[in-house]
């Protein structure tokens, strides 16, 4: 009786629905009026759908219930098309990407129509990302933006750039921007998030955007949002990348093998001839034991003439001597041509009242150097449904599973970082072992010739400058450096609408981070040997938990729109860490602690950090010509005290939409005009310390086994949020029908009670207090501007510019204004953040070829005159101190270019900077003389003869390190650069093409990341730090790509 | 349905967070208010002190109080190095440069470890009599604590400030002086102050132990090491007969006897060791591989610095040991592979290359010898030496402690300056690498002279051979750290 009722229910349905059902026929085409294939056409509410063909049209069947058609295509707004009564039509799509100014925009907190903004406020889109083929996000943020500044980072795989934007906030606290990841701030690695998610980056710039971030957008925020489907037919993207990773910078200039010796001789015997105190030896015979000396201090001696004869006492290369090996290039056993591979697939679709998305992603990115990776594991959902007509839900998960290995490329100066080791090798110095005689020595078991690495037979020791008795190419093959990390992002919320207007959401966002870092020292070569083998293995969870309830009230009385937006918030962040160490390795090719004999440390902490908010915002808006915005928002840190740990944020910020006005709505120029001015504070409470305002005894000062606590920390419970004021003004125009649009803003940032690490002496028994003391302000001018310079039917010229012009200026310190001096910098107020302070180099002076420094008043001894009668010394302690400029440049900004013709596009990405200085320590490193160790080839240029002017003083194995090489201004450069930091060449296999396969595009590209890097010295990447000063980095790595992405 | 969802997320949202939740507290420290109520917690301060003695400072080479010890010992001729590294003009003050470079880490060293010392020391001070605990305990926490004051005052105003010249009123600018957790940025007290508070710190210390129950081992500051470190001071103020008495009171005191010729040997890296007064007792696993002492002055530690730059002594020194003396062994003149066995072959042999210490565990495990008792015996021997009269008892002092070393010493018959010489030799010979030669050389105003060292290398020094004696020379007081100028605006620097 039921299948009965069942079936007749059935045939009725299908007759009724079959009757009624009319054809329609139409065309899709897009504002050119170019016909759009492919693009599916839907009918509402159904499954009835088609998709057009190559001309653009189409034929469907549309049910009598079918009252309007969903026609989607990928680059194109969704089109909703109300069925009349006439059964042919013609539908027009509106590119995504012309509609820049009326995009909407992910805020704090929310979106906002982009012409309604109040507050300085850049994007990023998912199609500029496709071009980009970067492993950690923050590489693509360099140059996107005005007001952006990004370190280059570094080659090693998966880590991160460093961001500033509109200059340097605190000296003591962070001044990293907050990221936030679909809506709140985010507690993992960026490098974990999978970049093909990415739907879109928001970067809030001042304080009338980030003030609803209050507590902790004092620096900016880098706003993150994910994917979610969009579209009613379910669409599968799908794409592979594959690239090689090179060395992006080439090596400092060193000299080579046959100049080593008598460099080294050189300084020898100048040595020998202008001793500090005393009277030195004649050149004659400071010459003859010059020669002597060079083959016992070198030890090695890869020629065919005996040690004492390679350099004659002319101090040349003795004529006959030929090499018996060449075997000294340290970096070619260290590098290759890191593959990086990068495939995944995502499917995505709208249906009804609910959205899908999910998506996995497999990327592996070998460095150039061996043993340095990076391999990832995405996967992600997102499901959002309207549960009721009052309610929504959703939820949005990744996760990442990230294993590394991790070259010791860390800046450190080590014996195992490469960059040290292989820089720094002398020339002389063979990467595999030779006999005297200049014979390979082979291991008899193996068959291969050994490395030089000490304790192979036959070893003789390199010199104390060549890192006697390591070996970077063995050690950096057997140790370990692993980071295992599994993470967890994860987002839900519920929607409820509780009156007309007046939504009530509640957030939750739970971030998770367990990483295993295991670090093994083999026992063969280098630190591993004396305990027969080291493993350490360190465990650390990190949890953000973030939950926040929304009222958002809109309310539109005529032309006059409100929205009210009220809220609370509060974030938890535990931090735990356990570490083991355990010295002495059982059997060999088991790196876990648990196979090693003596345990050596065992550690562990939980430390704690949470914080409250509650936020209020308004926003006004009339008549689409102006806008309002006020915000306030009061925020607590566990940091501070109780006392203390409430501060109070707020924003105003206004618009005026000038080009709504009838005085420019007539003109035929102007597309859009608006004026916008903002105003409001921050707050920042980024202190490496969990507990700065307790006082304090640091435990883990055990005497033997008697338990031991040390004073670490003096209590300031005043001590609370450091304040971020920004004001901001800027115009936003749209010119010539949109072919010269772009942003021009000034803003000043100030930065007032300052998080700064107050000195108290070092007599004091605590040497510094945290205060919020100091003040600075970063003041500067941004300009955007994008160009439609040619616009055609087959060809188009789009050109982006940025410039940004910063200056930083310190306005109040710590002990009545007393400057700090500390490295090569000193704070000082009038002076910038990072302004060079350091010894004043004169020269050279041309009779003995010492190094000169400008002498301070009060020095007596070793005093020298200058020509023109300049007080001089050769005595670094008695030089004179100044500044000598500042590491922030000039202005920075970058060139963006696309060219298309037809299907194809050229798209390349400059990324430069004009002025500033940099310290190149790496420089110095190489100026230095120690037996064994390389010399930069400015040492050929080095003071010779009496008379001889030059720039480079002479190389004197006594003075130059202790002396003449002092850290002084004579090693700044200038930090300009110009960096191809990325180039994309596209194909857009045409719509007629793949249509016939099903596929709804298919893009093919060939590219490349960092191309080239040009500075003003061999070797130096200036764009390492903001700071301007170096250290021994894994150099960034050039990356050649080839891939495609497709959807269908 | 709806309005209940409603309801309870409106009370969720209104109530925010409990008053708590914003109260975080660490876990690897103790709050300052925990720690000052027992004796116990009191004693935990102390021995925090002593842990950072053994404590890596910054560098490598600046491993706590023997890092110090070795700084300055470089900055004489007996202790020396085939080449710049380590303790030279890059890495310390062997050049005889940096200690006048007010930004060089190397002088914030010394200021900054006495300091934190004296610091945390004054927190105990200020504190003792209201810890909960036992008289006997309290007084020994008290004389350790008064103790670790003096000598760290002691040894900062040696450093950074003109020496002591007992001829004159020593108003010369000395350190400054706070003796609370509550004084700071002082200016800078004068020499003769400072000494006084030294003088004042040790008379209440050893009152102190004089009613405290047992130092709990040689890490530890005690009545013996009390005594020694008033006789050293003592010795410095040319009060050389205060010096003799106290450096008498811990023999007279007993519980410590000169080693063995056998024990000499092992290594100078145990405790146990009955010479030793005072020391670091250092475990496994509180070793820094690199950054230990004997990770620098041991012959045998597999690191770089050891493999690379073997110690050598001044072979002129070494040339005036007897035959027959058991630290003739100490040092190799023509080291090989028989007679200076080495761990594996990447360690290098240079002439006169030392042997003096060992490690004790690997991989640079060991004790540090801060106080020995034989010290003791040089200073009776000196200080009666320079007093007119008694140097028969200068004789029998350093004869005690000659013999020891060497079976066949037979009683000096020098007298006079040659006596002096031959204590100081002595001196040298028994105290290499241990921290004394800078500190003699200045309090006698004696100059520093390589040129008469045959083997000494002037590229380890930056080429400086010569040092002018400290009263004809500002070289001898280590500038006043960038840092505390910046910090203490009362203080005054060294020209």
């Amino acid at each position: 009786m039921r299948k009965l009722f069942l079936l007749l229910f059935g045939v009725v349905f299908f007759a009724t629905a079959a009757l009624a059902q009319r054809t329609i026929t139409g065309k899709v085409t897009d504002d050119k009026g170019n016909p759009v294939p492919n693009a599916s056409v839907l009918v509402k509410g159904t499954t009835a759908g088609t998709s057009t063909k190559p001309d653009g049209s189409f034929s469907l069947d549309v049910p009598a219930n079918g009252k309007v058609l969903l026609i989607t295509s990928i680059g194109f707004t969704d089109v909703e098309f109300k069925l009349g009564t006439t059964n042919t039509i013609s539908v027009s799509m509106v590119s995504s990407d012309t509609k820049a100014i009326e995009e909407v925009v992910v805020v704090a907190y929310g979106t906002q129509k982009k012409s309604s903004l109040t507050g300085s406020v850049a994007r990023i889109k998912s199609d500029d990302l496709l071009d980009r083929q970067v492993t950690n996000i923050t590489q693509a943020l360099a140059g996107a933006a005005p007001g952006i500044q990004a370190t280059s980072g570094n080659g090693q795989p998966g880590s991160s750039a460093a961001i500033r934007i509109r200059g340097f906030g605190s000296v003591n606290a962070g001044s990293e921007p907050l990221y936030v990841v679909d809506g709140f701030p985010y507690g993992g690695f960026i490098g974990d998030i999978n970049t093909n998610d990415i739907e879109s980056i928001t970067l809030l710039k001042d304080a009338s955007s980030t003030a609803l971030y209050g507590a902790r957008a004092a620096n900016g925020a880098v706003i993150i949002t994910t994917k979610k489907g969009r579209t009613a037919a379910p669409r599968v993207n799908f794409y592979v990348n594959y690239g090689q990773s090179s060395r992006g910078i080439g090596e400092y200039d060193k000299v080579s093998t046959l100049d080593y010796h008598p460099l080294i001789w050189q300084s020898i015997k100048n040595g020998l001839q202008y001793p500090v105190t005393g009277t030195g030896q004649t050149a004659a015979v400071a010459s003859q034991n010059a020669s002597n000396t060079v083959a016992t201090q070198l030890i090695y001696n890869p020629f065919s003439v005996p040690g004492n004869q390679v350099v004659g006492l002319d101090g040349k290369l003795n004529p006959n001597a030929q090499l018996l090996y060449n075997d000294f290039d340290w970096y070619s056993p260290l590098e290759r041509n890191g593959p990086r591979v990068e495939t995944g697939f995502s499917v995505s679709s709208k249906q009804g009242k609910s959205d899908y998305f999910f998506s996995l992603n497999y990327l592996s990115d070998k460095g150039f150097v061996i043993e340095s990776d990076f391999q990832r594991f995405n996967a992600r959902m997102a499901i959002n449904t309207q549960v009721k007509d009052w309610l929504k839900t959703g939820l949005n998960v990744t996760t990442a599973i990230v294993n590394t290995n991790q070259a010791a490329g860390d800046g450190s100066n080590t014996f195992v970082n490469p960059f040290v080791f292989a820089r720094g090798m002398g020339p002389i110095y063979p990467v595999r072992a030779f006999t005297t005689a200049g014979a390979p020595i082979f291991n008899t078991v193996t068959g291969e010739q050994w490395y030089d690495y000490g304790l192979h037979p036959g070893a003789i020791n390199r010199p104390t400058g060549a890192s006697p008795g390591r070996h970077i190419v063995l050690e950096t093959l057997l140790n370990k450096r692993l980071t295992k990390r599994n993470s967890v992002i994860a987002r839900a919320f519920i929607e409820a609408r509780l009156a007309k207007n007046l939504t009530l959401t509640t957030n939750a966002g739970v971030d998770l981070n367990n990483t295993r870092a295991l670090t093994f020292q083999n026992k063969v070569v280098g630190d591993g040997v004396t305990p027969g083998g080291r493993s350490t293995n360190s465990a650390n969870e990190f949890r953000t938990i973030t939950l926040n309830e929304l009222l958002n009230y809109n309310k539109k009385i005529g032309e006059h729109e409100f929205s009210i937006l009220a809220g609370h918030e509060s974030t938890k962040n535990i931090d735990q860490y356990l570490t083991a160490e355990r010295t002495g390795a059982i059997a060999d090719g088991n790196i876990q602690v648990g196979n090693f004999v003596t345990a050596t440390v065992a550690n562990g902490r939980e430390d704690n950090l949470r914080r409250e908010a509650y936020l209020s915002r308004l926003n006004y808006t009339y008549n689409n010509k102006f806008n309002f915005e006020a915000s306030y928002r009061t925020d607590a840190s566990s940091r501070f005290a109780p006392e203390t740990r409430w501060g109070q944020f707020y924003s105003i910020g206004g618009g005026w939409v000038l080009s709504e006005e009838t005085f420019i709505k007539n003109s035929k120029w102007i597309n859009f005009l608006k004026l916008r001015a903002s105003y409001g504070s921050v707050g920042n409470d980024a202190l490496d310390t969990y507990y700065s305002s307790q006082g304090l005894f640091g435990s883990g000062f055990n005497n033997a086994t008697e338990p031991g606590i040390l004073y670490t920390q003096a209590p300031n419970t005043a001590l609370t949020w450091e304040v971020n004021t920004t004001k901001s003004i800027g115009f936003e125009f749209g010119l010539f029908k949109n072919r010269v649009s772009g942003t021009l803003e000034y803003f000043n940032r100030g930065s007032s009670s300052l998080l700064f690490d107050e000195p108290q002496g070092l007599s004091n028994v605590i040497t510094s207090i945290t205060k919020n003391i100091g003040a600075m302000e970063n003041k500067g001018v941004e300009v955007q501007l994008d160009l439609g310079i040619v616009r055609s039917k087959n060809f188009n010229w789009d050109v982006q510019l940025n410039i940004t012009s910063l200056k930083n200026n310190i306005t109040k310190l710590p002990n009545n204004n007393t400057p700090i001096t500390s490295g090569t910098k000193r704070l000082e107020v009038g002076e910038d953040i990072f302004a060079f302070y350091l010894r004043r180099w004169y020269g050279v002076d041309p009779s003995d070829g010492a190094g000169l420094f400008y002498a301070n008043a009060t020095s007596t001894t070793d005093i020298r005159t200058g020509p023109k009668g300049e007080k001089l010394t050769n005595n670094p302690t008695n030089a004179d101190f100044g500044y000598a400029g500042s590491a922030i440049p000039k202005h920075f900004g970058s060139i963006n270019n696309t060219f298309t013709y037809q299907n194809i596009s050229i798209n390349f990405l400059l990324n430069y900077q004009v002025g500033g200085k940099f310290y190149d320590g790496n420089y110095a490193g190489l100026m230095a003389v120690t037996y064994g160790r390389a010399l930069h080839t400015d040492a050929l240029r080095a003071w010779k003869n009496p008379g001889d002017i030059t720039d480079i003083p002479r190389l004197d194995i006594n003075q130059t390190n202790a002396r003449f090489n002092a850290q002084s201004d004579r090693f700044l450069i200038d930090a300009s650069y110009l960096n191809l930091r990325n180039v994309a060449i596209t194909y857009n296999v045409p719509k007629t093409v793949t249509s016939k396969f099903g596929i709804e595009n298919l893009r093919i590209f060939v590219g490349g990341e960092n191309l080239f890097i040009v500075s003003k010295r061999q070797g130096l990447n200036s764009a390492e730090s903001f700071n301007g000063t170096n250290s021994p980095v894994y150099t960034p790595n050039r990356l050649v790509n080839i891939g495609f992405n497709t959807n269908f | 349905m709806k309005k209940i969802l409603i309801a309870i997320t409106a009370i969720l949202m209104l109530a925010g967070c409990k008053k708590e939740f914003l109260d975080a507290t660490p876990t690897n420290a103790v709050a300052e208010a925990d720690v000052f109520t027992t004796v116990a917690n009191g004693e935990a301060v102390m021995n925090g002190i002593y842990r950072y003695l053994y404590s890596r400072f910054d560098n490598q080479n600046t491993p706590g109080q023997g890092g110090i010890m070795l700084m300055f010992d470089f900055m004489g001729e007996d202790v020396h190095q085939a080449l710049a590294s380590w303790y030279t003009p890059g890495n310390g003050c062997g050049g005889w440069i940096n200690q006048k470079n007010a930004d060089y880490s190397y002088v914030a060293y010394p200021f900054r470890m006495y300091y934190r010392c004296i610091g945390n020391a004054n927190s105990v001070i200020e504190n003792v009599d209201k810890l909960i605990g036992t008289p006997a305990d309290i007084n020994r926490l008290k004389g350790e604590a008064l103790t670790m004051r003096a000598w760290a005052y002691f040894n900062l105003v040696q450093i950074y400030a003109k020496r002591y010249d007992a001829t004159t009123i020593n108003s010369q600018l000395g350190v400054s002086m706070p003796l609370s957790a509550t004084q700071s940025k002082l200016p800078r007290s004068t020499v003769e102050e400072v000494y006084t508070q030294i003088n004042k710190d040790l008379t209440n210390a050893v009152a102190a132990f004089g009613t405290a129950s047992a130092p709990r081992n040689k890490s530890h500051l005690s009545l013996r090491a009390a005594y020694a470190i008033w006789a050293r001071v003592a010795l410095t103020q040319q009060k050389w007969t205060l010096a003799a008495q106290y450096a008498n009171q811990v023999i007279t005191l007993g519980g410590f006897s000169l080693m063995s010729n056998v024990q000499y040997q092992e290594g100078f890296n145990n405790i146990t060791n009955p010479e030793w007064i005072w020391g670091a007792f250092i475990q496994d696993d509180q070793g820094d591989t690199f950054g230990s002492y004997l990770a620098q002055i041991s012959y045998n530690g597999n690191t770089s610095y050891i493999r690379g730059v073997p110690k050598r002594i001044n072979s002129a020194l070494y040339n005036l040991i007897t035959a027959t003396d058991v630290r003739k062994k100490m040092w190799e003149p023509s080291p090989n592979a028989t007679n200076f066995p080495l761990p594996t072959t990447a360690f290098a042999r240079t002439p006169y290359m030392s042997r003096k210490f060992s490690i004790r565990n690997l991989p640079t495990i060991g004790d540090v010898p801060y106080i020995r008792l034989a010290e003791m015996y040089l200073i009776i021997a000196e200080a009666n030496a320079r007093i007119p009269g008694n140097e028969a008892q200068a004789r029998a002092a350093l004869y005690t402690l000659a013999v020891n070393r060497d079976p066949s010493y037979v009683l000096s018959t020098n007298s006079g300056a040659a006596l002096l010489n031959e204590i100081l030799v002595q001196k040298r010979v028994e105290f290499w690498a241990e921290g004394h030669r800078w500190f003699d050389l200045k309090r006698m105003d004696m100059p520093v002279d390589r040129t008469v060292v045959p083997n000494y290398v002037p590229a380890s020094a930056g080429g400086v051979m010569q040092v002018p004696a400290p009263s004809a020379s500002n070289l001898w007081e280590f500038s006043i750290p960038t840092a505390e100028i910046q910090g203490n605006p009362n203080t005054t620097q060294n020209n």
